[in-house]
């Protein structure tokens, strides 16, 4: 009898508390900054593709669902000719993050990536590159690496010394 | 390397385990040989130690009970009985990474950009140390890049200067264009000036450097890591030395070369036409689609509708042109299929003899092999350019005359692996090499003695030697022209192991049966005599070997081909043969006759031109069957990756072809595979060469590591393929046993021995054999065209006033029609010289430099009658003799030319006419990059990898 009544006053009593359930899609959750959701390529503090094409996400990611091939641009810079993401096999585990060395690519708090059609989850490079730095907002990689590139000679990077003069006579 | 064996294994203890170690080499080789890891820059298996970047350290004590011990640099060290180092002690490990530590203050944040990344022998090693973290904050030192040409690339910021390249570049293959300048930190490695490097090895110092300095340009462009490749283990398709190597594709474009070790080959290292002569296989002028064949699917042609296109050639008989560059399998089938009386090899009637004479050559002599070279003591080498047409070989010959120094040092007690020191104590002694030639080499500044003279003249002189040597005449004082032969004859005859190289280039059948006579009185004499014939093409032994008494001349077929009415023949057919040594008017007689022509070849040329049927063969690369090099051993390559259909092995083709046309011979039927054929081609034919073909291995092709895999045709479809099904032994899939399951590895790799110095893991013993056995199966070549009577025709004589003896250089990239095809090597061609002797020129009035009009008198009908050459004198040269590179007559066998001097006009032509040439070169390569990169996103599906309807 007891037991009857106190589960009527639990029951009432919840009727007027805050509920836990969150009413998604119209509420958003909040995701931290480093959420791993979907993948996104940025761009350098100038506006340039970080993007080396240097494979080290894609021999990182444990279901291989990175694709891409390199190219050398006039400027002397390596680029992406093409960079897909299977996202319909992605795993979300952010070792690609992890590996690359130019931080181009990045995981967002974007977890909604749902389709009707598999099809549709196949990212090329023109859906991944967005037009901002990401998390890290001032590495520049080729400032940082020896290799010239147009607007960036030879010893103009950071902590270079200017190129040796090798026909100099000096020791 | 060349040393005496005494192969005496002592034990050493290392961290107190006994070792059982070989004295003939240095600690560190030793140390590695037990497959124990210690990091090294600066020493290589093949050029030895020099002690210059100190990464070897070993802790060396003087007994058990020694506690301290001191440092030692393994690589300078030598193994003694009884010895104690440690590897593991913390002060060696120390020093170690201390030294990788110094090194990377100066050493570039690069991996990323850099094409050495993930094959890099400075990451493994920076690894091995357990140096992981960088505590220099100063500043980096820099240089500026040279521009080296069109096939390697410089970044000099990620040198560590260990000296390899120029160690490579010049002590080893006599390069003189290339060097080191400045001192302390400064030290660069590059040329004097920026330019095409010249040695036609300056591709191996994209594997000789440990970092990513040296790279390779054409690989650069169209990148994928190493982990990334699918390889195949593969034969150089570029000369008949045939180099072993690992070709490596991805996205279903071959994007390189690397060496592929073989101890009684290639070695360590490739030359410049083997690695960077593969572009054809990518060419604009592959054939991708039959022609003349009515496809009832658009989508893809079927055996059905091959079968219908062919039937009503049921019963007739063919004629057969085989080649020396399509595989064994290829030619042997259709010598099999059209019959003994109707197979040729499009050899002219000169041809013939020569092949005869090198039929009669195999049959009696087994030729020594790269690495015997090496040991050579003395070396003659007759009227053949070996640094051009077989270029690894002419490497091979260098090392041997190094073999005087290395005696010389080893009496004084320095072993042969202290490189520099033997080369300080060898200083300028040179075993001897003697040329006989008709030309300029590269070898000339190292030979003891160079007879220049014509071919003609360099037969009178072997016959004469030949005479003294069957007389046992003395050998003091002997002249022959004004040429000192005594001491060649002397050096001959005291050899301990004597070396005669040949070979086909100067198309004389005199001259190799000159060499063969030599031959023979020097073996009668039992002397220790051994030798080499260098033929043109990759499988020319092979193909050779099918030749006999019923064989057709090119002179043959075109005489059926006349008579075409009143004979039984149906067609030709001719098998990647693009006649090479036919004329112009030669080759419309073939077009206007009414027999079929077939023409199977995987790019387009003069024969496929004039085809009605023209069927796409695979290339090397997507190809699997065998090539016979030079020394007759028989070699397989595999496919680097699944041929896109229609293209086809040619032996699948003409099994294909052989079920409509030959259908009652008994080798008339489909083979799903190579080894399925080899079985039929058994049982059809006891003397068929018994070679165990592995298929029952199940090797990955692509690395464990391999990327991208459910993503690169998921813009196709996002449901992955099934991988392609293959019956050769090796899988299309990162699945299956480890690349050293097997002597014929597709890649080496090793775990924390990511570049190709990896080999090590996998050798018996630093620079030996590899660990699992090389099938080597030589042919047995039986002499069976009628033995060559000399009929002394070609001794050409000079019917033109004033005309001179020519002799044609051929460089590496020119050698062979597949090499033509490679863009890279026509913007590398040089222009047009001439080389006449200085007395001639000034009784001309002629200068150096000077350009003059060469009009030649050519044995085809279509070459050009006169092009532009530059004048360059040398002195060697007698009056009536002339040679140089006459690039639009590269194909034609020109013996004589009359000069003048060419008008201004004429020289400002030709140049714009080069100019032009190389912009198109250019464009060329720039359009075929464009094509690859667009292709790389459509690897086509194939689920079983077989003949027509396999799809
Ligand atoms: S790791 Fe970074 S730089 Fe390298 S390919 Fe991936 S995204 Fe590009
Ligand atoms: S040489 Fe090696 S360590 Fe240096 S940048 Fe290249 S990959 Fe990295
Ligand atoms: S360029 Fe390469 S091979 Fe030459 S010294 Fe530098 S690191 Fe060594
Ligand atoms: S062209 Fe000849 S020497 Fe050069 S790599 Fe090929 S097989 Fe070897
Ligand atoms: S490898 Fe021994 S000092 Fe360089």
């Amino acid at each position: 009898m007891l037991s009857q009544f106190r589960t009527i006053w639990l029951v009432l009593k919840h009727t007027f508390t805050k509920a836990d359930t969150v009413e998604y899609p119209e509420k958003k959750p909040y995701l931290a900054p480093r959420y791993r959701g979907r993948i996104v390529l940025t761009r350098e503090p100038d506006g340039q593709e970080r993007c080396v094409a240097c494979n080290l996400c894609a021999v990182a990611c444990p279901v291989d669902c990175i694709a891409l091939q390199q190219t050398i641009d006039d400027d002397g810079r390596k680029r992406a000719e093409f960079f897909r993401i299977n996202f319909s096999r992605c795993i979300l585990c952010g070792f690609c993050e992890e590996a690359c060395p130019t931080y181009a690519i990045q995981l967002t708090p974007d977890v909604e990536l749902a389709e009707y059609d598999r099809q549709n989850l196949v990212y090329e490079k023109e859906h991944l590159l967005i037009n901002g730095v990401g998390k890290y907002p001032d590495y520049s990689f080729y400032q940082q690496s020896g290799i010239a590139i147009k607007d960036k000679a030879k010893g103009a990077g950071a902590q270079e010394k200017p190129p040796i003069d090798i026909k100099g006579l000096m020791p | 390397m060349t040393f005496d064996k005494q192969n005496s294994q002592v034990t050493i203890y290392i961290d107190d385990q006994p070792y059982q170690v070989s004295t003939d080499n240095n600690l560190l080789a030793g140390v590695l040989s037990q497959k124990l890891n210690l990091p090294y820059f600066c020493w290589h298996p093949s050029m030895g130690s020099v002690g210059a970047c100190r990464q070897c350290a070993v802790t060396q004590y003087q007994d058990e009970n020694d506690q301290r011990g001191r440092l030692v640099m393994a690589c300078t060290t030598p193994v003694t009985d009884g010895m104690r180092i440690s590897l593991k002690d913390s002060q060696s490990e120390q020093f170690r990474e201390q030294v990788i530590a110094a090194m990377m203050t100066n050493h570039p944040h690069d991996c990323p950009v850099c094409a050495e990344g993930g094959e890099c022998h400075l990451q493994d090693m920076t690894v091995m140390t357990g140096h992981t973290h960088r505590n220099y904050q100063g500043e980096k030192r820099t240089f500026n890049n040279q521009y080296l040409g069109e096939f390697v690339g410089h970044e000099m910021n990620r040198c560590i200067t260990c000296y390899r390249c120029v160690r490579f570049y010049k002590d080893y293959a006599g390069g003189d264009d290339f060097g080191v300048y400045g001192s302390k930190n400064q030290v660069y490695f590059g040329r004097q000036q920026e330019g095409q490097l010249e040695s036609e090895f300056s591709g191996n110092l994209v594997e000789v450097c440990p970092t990513g300095v040296f790279t390779n340009k054409l690989f650069s462009a169209h990148y994928a890591r190493k982990w990334d490749l699918q390889s195949a283990p593969s034969i150089c398709a570029h000369c008949s030395i045939g180099c072993n190597t690992s070709v490596g594709e991805r996205y279903g474009s071959v994007r390189r070369v690397m060496n592929r070790y073989n101890q009684a080959i290639n070695g360590y290292f490739l030359c410049d036409r083997g690695r960077f002569g593969i572009g054809f296989v990518n060419g604009e002028k592959r054939l991708r689609q039959a022609s003349g064949i009515r496809q009832s699917s658009p989508e893809r042609l079927s055996k059905l509708d091959v079968s219908k296109a062919l039937v009503h050639f049921r019963g007739k008989r063919f004629i057969g042109v085989g080649s020396a560059r399509a595989s064994f399998e290829a030619n042997y089938l259709l010598k099999q299929f059209v019959g003994n009386s109707k197979f040729s090899l499009g050899l002219t009637e000169r041809q013939m003899q020569l092949a005869s004479l090198h039929q009669q050559y195999l049959s009696q002599y087994q030729p020594v092999s790269i690495a015997d070279i090496e040991q050579s003591d003395f070396v003659l080498i007759v009227d053949e350019d070996i640094t051009q047409t077989a270029p690894r070989m002419a490497l091979a010959v260098r090392q041997a005359l190094r073999n005087a120094s290395i005696e010389k040092a080893s009496e004084l007690g320095v072993p042969h692996w202290q490189d520099s020191a033997v080369r300080t104590i060898g200083g300028q002694e040179l075993s001897p090499l003697y040329l006989i030639q008709s030309m300029g080499t590269k070898l000339d500044n190292v030979a003891e003695q160079v007879i220049m003279q014509s071919t003609a003249a360099t037969i009178k002189l072997l016959n004469l030697m030949t005479e003294l040597i069957t007389s046992n005449a003395p050998l003091i004082d002997i002249h022959h022209q004004g040429q000192q032969l005594s001491s060649l004859l002397n050096q001959l005859v005291s050899a301990k192991k004597p070396l005669i190289i040949g070979g086909w280039s100067r198309q004389s059948p005199q001259l190799l049966s000159a060499i063969m006579s030599l031959l023979d009185v020097l073996t009668k004499a039992d002397m220790p005599v051994r030798s080499a014939i260098v033929a043109q093409e990759v499988n020319q032994v092979g193909a050779i070997s099918l030749l006999d008494q019923q064989s057709l001349s090119v002179e043959d077929i075109l005489e059926n081909v006349k008579q075409e009415q009143s004979s039984e023949v149906g067609g030709i057919i001719f098998l990647e043969q693009e006649l090479s040594g036919v004329s112009q008017t030669q080759l419309e007689q073939l077009k206007q006759t009414q027999l079929a022509i077939i023409a199977l070849d995987h790019s387009e040329n003069a024969v496929t031109a004039l085809a009605d049927i023209v069927l796409p063969a695979a290339s090397v690369t997507e190809g699997d069957g065998h090539y016979v090099n030079y020394q007759g051993l028989i070699q397989r390559y595999y496919q680097v990756h699944p041929n896109r259909l229609p293209i086809m092995d040619s032996w699948r083709w003409l099994t294909l072809l052989a079920t409509t046309l030959f259908a009652e011979h008994p080798l008339a039927k489909e083979a799903q595979s190579l080894s399925q054929l080899h079985d039929d081609c058994r049982q059809y034919d006891a003397k068929w060469p018994m070679l165990p073909l592995d298929d029952h291995y199940d090797i990955a092709r692509e690395s464990h590591r391999t990327s991208g895999r459910t993503s690169k045709t998921a813009n196709i479809s996002v449901h992955e393929p099934k991988t392609t099904q293959s019956t050769d032994g090796y899988r299309f899939s990162m699945e299956g046993s480890k690349p050293s399951s097997t002597a014929e590895m597709p890649f080496t790799w090793a775990p924390g021995w990511n570049s190709n110095q990896s080999i090590t893991q996998f050798q018996q013993e630093v620079a030996g054999s590899l660990l699992l056995p090389m099938t080597t199966q030589y042919l047995s070549i039986a002499q069976s065209i009628a033995k060559y009577c000399d009929h002394s025709e070609a001794v050409v004589q000079t019917s033109q006033a004033n005309a001179l003896q020519f002799s044609q250089q051929i460089k590496w990239y020119q050698g062979d029609w597949q090499a033509g095809l490679t863009p890279e090597f026509t913007l590398i061609e040089s222009t047009n010289y001439i080389f006449l002797s200085s007395d001639y020129a000034s009784q001309q009035g002629w200068q150096s430099g000077q350009w003059l009009q060469v009009s030649c008198m050519s044995s085809k009908d279509n070459a050009p009658t006169s092009v532009i050459a530059e004048l360059f004198f040398d002195p060697r040269l007698s009056d009536e003799l002339c040679y140089g590179q006459l690039n639009e007559l590269a194909t034609f066998d020109v013996k004589q030319v009359s000069l003048m001097a060419a008008s201004e006009k004429q020289v400002a032509d030709y140049k714009m006419r080069r100019k032009a040439e190389h912009t198109k070169a250019e464009q060329a390569q720039q359009y075929m990059l464009e094509r690859l990169k667009q292709q790389d996103q459509f690897i086509p599906i194939r689920l079983m990898n077989g003949g027509l309807d396999d799809v």
